[in-house]
């Protein structure tokens, strides 16, 4: 009779990497021997850790810990633990920077423009139950002004558990579709922040940073932000075209570093390409939401305005108009990090122009475009662009990549006036990449080749 | 030499360890890439007229493994980049397979050792995978009952290891 235990270690081994990460403490816990092969086993840590999740970037894990840190977020998520939360948000958010890089690089369906995870999918699936996302994703100071549990005042410095929870749910993005928390109610106070100019200040770059001059990402502000363009994307039906829902309806959406697929898989890249991190070369879709400027000046500046610096305005919902953009846009030159910037990768500079998509004649949609990719010291890509009429800039945008550099997720932040006037007016844009068809020519084919073939549903890679 | 189409209706016979014959195509003994290697050393003639030993298996283990060789005999090799793909729920095993091994445990363990000595992977994992699924989600106490192992444990060593088990603490 042969026993378990007597198998030949490889053969031990061989099975064990088929057991889930929960099971290991189990089987410590069965006898000397089982004890003795699975504790601090990092080998067969590493293998279980290659069945259950993405290979990661580096196979230089502490794959215990790995582990470890996956079977507590699990049991965190089946108590929902708010308290929990700075684990939560350093575990999902280490989770999702080592997804997916053993992936195929080529896409499957055209309107998917990023990998498979297993990494995405597990995190998607603990945070499916309304109570975790209540537990964990709606905790901003947005998500309590709007459920009425604090007396509203902006806090200063943010508050880290504000931040944290607004960073996985920019994350994450995929709104609850019904309960306490749906979008509907959670608009009114997302335009609030989004369209109060107090928010624009030299120190924040205009775009979504923190107050103190930092370049430090302000995650309540990319939320409200993503909630702004959420809610008009779905008001507007886009959220039934795959190159919409793909993102803005489907929970961590390619929001992991690298995630981009390129299209078509075979480019010859130009040498100034191979040199840039970035990856900007190629064709983006962008979506920018505006006020009527007479509803955007009167809330801003009211009569007799006597509200604190440190108080929201009201809730805003007087309906805005969207409009949907295709750039273009290539590398035209790549200089050194400079001393504001993170020093890890240089700054890319880019050109193209950009065209209306949705019909609607608008000349502000119609300009050519010029702007930078560069890493903020924080490690976050920031991009800065500007429309350019008739060789004048007009409008000017700061973002930051949702998910780090390449990711398919995109970048979110805010336009406004290239002078920053402290008029106004400014407002939400994403722009995330479809294609990567010739990025240097300008030819009125331009819709058809690289938007349309990806708008239709479930076109399939030839 | 003989051509590939010969090749696929050849016959060879393989000889358990307690003096047993079995006859199967070639296609289906080269499941067993240790098979596969001993015929290519050894050349098409000889394997046609004298039996291959296999002397670490025995009759009932061999005419299981023979069993799930002709079941799998179409089965393509994978690639590299095909199994990454289908990494996806790796523990899923398909139907016939798991009626294939609802055999008892002793049975099942002479099967891994002689998937691992033959080198047929797939069979292996099939049948790692069918112990691993013993053991997942279950208690200590269900997997000593399982696998009837012995708790050898002192009272203090437990409570050490409840200690550090803490961070998977719940069941």
């Amino acid at each position: 009779m042969v026993f378990l235990v007597q198998l030949p270690p490889e053969i031990i081994h061989h099975i064990l990497t088929f057991v889930g990460p929960r099971d290991l403490a189990a089987l410590t816990k069965i006898c000397r021997f089982l004890y003795s092969y699975v504790t601090g086993n990092s080998a067969l840590c590493r293998d279980i850790y290659y069945q259950t999740l993405d290979e990661p970037p580096s196979n230089d894990l502490d794959w215990i810990q790995e582990l470890h840190d996956l079977v507590r977020l699990q049991r965190v998520c089946a108590g929902q633990a708010r308290k929990e939360l700075p684990f939560v948000h350093q575990t999902i958010t280490r989770l999702l920077r080592h997804a997916s890089h053993g992936a195929p690089r080529r896409r499957s369906v055209r309107s998917v423009t990023y990998p498979n995870s297993r990494n995405a999918a597990l995190l998607a699936s603990l945070l499916e139950s309304e109570s975790n996302r209540e537990a964990f994703l709606a905790r901003s100071f947005l998500f309590e002004r709007a459920r009425g549990e604090i007396n509203p005042r902006f806090d200063d410095p943010p508050r880290q558990d504000h931040q944290q929870s607004a960073q996985l749910h920019s994350l994450y993005m995929a709104l609850p579709k019904h309960g306490r928390t749906r979008s509907s109610r959670m608009y009114p106070f997302a335009c609030s922040k989004v369209y109060d100019l107090r928010q624009y200040t030299y120190e924040t770059a205009w775009g979504p940073f923190m107050k103190d001059g930092s370049l430090r990402v302000d995650w309540e502000k990319v939320e409200a932000i993503l909630l702004v363009l959420r809610t008009n994307i779905k008001n507007k039906g886009l959220d039934s075209f795959p190159i919409f829902a793909n993102f803005w309806n489907t929970p961590f959406a390619g929001s992991w570093p690298r995630s981009y697929l390129p299209w078509p898989a075979e480019r010859e890249k130009a040498p100034l390409e191979l040199e840039d991190p970035y990856d900007v070369s190629g064709t983006w879709l962008r979506v920018v939401c505006f006020l009527d400027y007479n509803d955007f000046f009167s809330y801003n500046f009211p009569l007799g305005d006597d509200i604190p610096g440190n108080v929201p305005r009201a809730a805003l919902d007087i309906g805005e108009a969207v409009r949907l953009i295709l750039m273009k846009i290539h590398v035209t030159k790549i200089e050194p990090p400079e001393a504001g910037d993170g020093q890890g990768h240089p700054v890319v500079h880019f050109k193209g122009f950009s065209r209306a998509l949705d019909g609607s004649w608008d000349e502000n949609a119609n300009s050519d475009l010029r702007g930078t990719a560069r890493m903020t010291r924080e490690g976050e890509v920031r991009w800065t662009t500007y429309s350019i009429f008739g060789g004048q800039d007009r409008w000017k945008s700061e973002g930051i990549q949702l998910g780090g550099i390449r990711s398919a997720r995109g970048v979110v932040g805010n336009w406004f006036d290239k002078d920053q006037d402290p008029h106004g007016p400014c407002g939400p844009t994403a722009f995330w990449k479809i294609s990567d068809r010739e990025p240097q020519t300008n030819d009125q084919e331009v819709l058809l080749h690289d938007f349309l073939p990806i708008g239709r549903r479930g076109t399939r890679v030839v | 030499m003989s051509s590939e189409k010969d090749k696929s209706t050849q016959k060879v016979t393989l000889a358990s360890n307690d003096g047993s014959h079995i006859e199967v195509d070639r296609v289906v003994a080269e499941r067993s890439m240790l098979i596969k290697n001993l015929i290519e050393d050894l050349g098409d003639d000889s394997v046609s007229t004298a039996a291959i030993p296999i002397p670490n298996v025995n009759d009932p283990v061999l005419r299981k493994v023979v069993e799930w060789c002709e079941k799998h005999r179409g089965d393509s090799q994978q690639s590299t980049e095909e199994e990454n793909d289908s990494r996806k729920k790796t523990t899923d095993i398909d139907e016939w397979d798991q009626k294939f091994m609802q055999v008892d445990q002793e049975m099942l363990f002479e099967i891994i050792l002689a998937a691992n000595y033959l080198d047929i992977k797939a069979l292996l994992d099939v049948g790692c995978k069918t112990v691993a699924n013993m053991i997942k989600g279950k208690s200590p106490e269900e997997i000593r009952k399982t696998f009837n192992i012995t708790n050898d444990f002192t009272p203090e060593e437990e409570e050490q290891i409840r200690r550090e088990n803490e961070w998977a603490e719940d069941r």
